[in-house]
């Protein structure tokens, strides 16, 4: 077989719709040492075929469907469920009470033994001591309730950005909503895609990979002819995870695209940075 | 500047091949991550394939197990975590139907569209949204012929020499239409890495 004829055999062979006898045959082609692009069309028919299989959309499996894999695999994710990060900012507040609390019971239980021995010398320098792990189960306590309000200010933050996914969400159940992808416009990792319902004149942004280098600051803008109006800073989660509404006002007036620019920290009111994202505005 | 339109890649490989490590080292919590995000595509597949909710059911318990055993020889330079767990899944789905030999299949419940709990967070949602309607729609280019024997090889497993009989054309004209179907559709499917 030559590699001129192993190529029309790829599409079948990729779809697995070969006969046992022209499988047999590709295989010993294609384990043959020099070829002619065959094992590059060969990819390029197992990613057409991978492709289909994302035009069907998702059916939820039923509720216990992952109890049964989690019995047949012998083991449970219980434990380990969850992101990392998750896991990680809910044991923080824990970890820091854990941390205070031996030397708050610490510091009252000497103070009783302490007052309970006559020898006063002895117990003021032993209180100095208590007092000074007190201090520092104080300062414990301290950074744990600091770590509580850094908890508290994700947690709001957490909760501003579900607010967010909803309303996304919202949008996207809505007939006249158009999803639009930004074009990349150079080797930036940021991605991002458009949510754009022009009947409620409104727009959000949904991006990825929003981790700019130090000093810099990703900005949005919405190109309205030669206008560039600056729809605000694009400062993404840890994860790089950026959502946000336009403001409807800046689309009052119609939109011809949006951009992504890379610019100082901070922004600016005009585009200076280099242009990282563009989409095209859908007209109806 | 550019202005044209370029499509988005749907999904996340490098964290799911990340949750694919993590599952070959025995992190079940991984596995649990990658059954929220792709255990809906399994299903949709098999019970594209099966036509029925208890198999298709059985096929998304077998296909997980499967990349659970098999996570560690998942290899990135053939595709996304997504694609290789949607092709365990239709495998797994014409073994059965070929070991069943059922002709008819219910097609019922193809329209729903829930999310598995736990399932894509909105900016997936949005971006498999993007790629199912991108396939769809090259799908739908395909003149009738060349989309029917795409899907009696795609969903039924069916060989070429197979669709010639359910069709009724002669055997070369199937390996034509399945050939130019493929041509066709990697020319508008250009630039996937699914």
């Amino acid at each position: 077989m030559t590699c001129a004829e192993l190529k029309q055999l790829l599409a079948a062979h990729a779809l697995g719709a070969l006969d046992a006898e022209d499988r047999a045959a590709v295989a010993a082609h294609l384990a043959e040492a020099t070829h002619e692009g065959c094992r590059e069309a060969l990819a390029e028919a197992e990613r057409t075929v991978r492709a289909l299989g994302a035009a069907l959309p998702p059916v939820a499996p039923d509720p216990g469907t992952w109890a049964a894999i989690e019995k047949q695999i012998g083991t449970t994710a219980a434990a380990s469920a969850g992101p990392p990060s998750a896991r990680a900012s809910a044991g923080r507040p824990r970890r820091f009470v854990a941390r205070a609390l031996p030397w708050v019971l610490l510091a009252a239980a000497a103070t009783v033994i302490l007052w309970m021995r006559d020898d006063r010398s002895a117990t003021v320098a032993r209180l100095r001591v208590v007092e000074r792990h007190r201090d520092e189960a104080l300062t414990a306590v301290t950074v744990a309730s600091t770590a509580r309000q850094r908890c508290d200010d994700e947690l709001e933050a957490a909760r501003a950005q579900l607010t967010l996914q909803a309303r996304a969400v919202a949008m996207l159940q809505l007939p006249a909503t158009r999803v639009v992808s930004f074009a990349a416009q150079g080797q930036d990792r940021a991605g991002a895609t458009a949510i754009v319902n022009l009947e409620a004149g409104r727009a959000m942004v949904l991006a990825h990979g929003v981790q700019p280098p130090a000093g810099k600051d990703y900005e949005l803008w919405v190109i309205r002819g030669e206008q560039k109006i600056a729809a605000g800073l694009m400062r993404g989660s840890d994860t790089g995870e950026f959502l946000a509404e336009i403001d409807p006002g800046l689309l009052a007036g119609g939109a011809d695209a949006l951009a992504v620019t890379l610019e100082p920290e901070g922004g600016g009111t005009s585009p200076r940075g280099q242009l990282v994202l563009v989409a095209t505005m859908p007209k109806t | 500047m550019i202005w044209a339109l370029a499509v988005g890649e749907a999904g996340r490989p490098d964290e799911d091949a990340g949750l694919c490590a993590r599952a070959a080292g025995g992190d079940a919590g991984a596995l649990k991550s990658l059954y929220e995000r792709y255990a809906g595509r399994a299903k949709a597949v098999a019970l594209r394939v099966l036509g029925t909710q208890p198999e298709a059911e059985e096929i998304v318990q077998e296909t997980f197990v499967e990349v659970w055993r098999r996570a560690a020889q998942y290899d990135a330079g053939r595709g996304s975590v997504r694609a290789w767990i949607v092709t365990i899944a239709r495998s797994r789905s014409i073994d059965r139907l070929r070991s069943r030999q059922v002709g008819d299949r219910s097609v019922a419940g193809l329209a729903r569209e829930d999310r598995p709990t736990g399932g894509p967070t909105p900016l997936e949602d949005v971006e498999q949204r993007m790629e199912r309607e991108r396939v769809t729609r090259a799908l739908a280019e395909l003149p009738d012929a060349q989309r029917r024997v795409i899907e009696l090889a795609y969903y039924e497993g069916k060989s070429q020499r197979e669709i010639a009989d359910v069709t009724g054309e002669p055997l070369g004209t199937i390996k034509t239409r399945v050939r130019l179907a493929m041509d066709k559709l990697a020319g508008l499917l250009g630039g996937s890495r699914s």
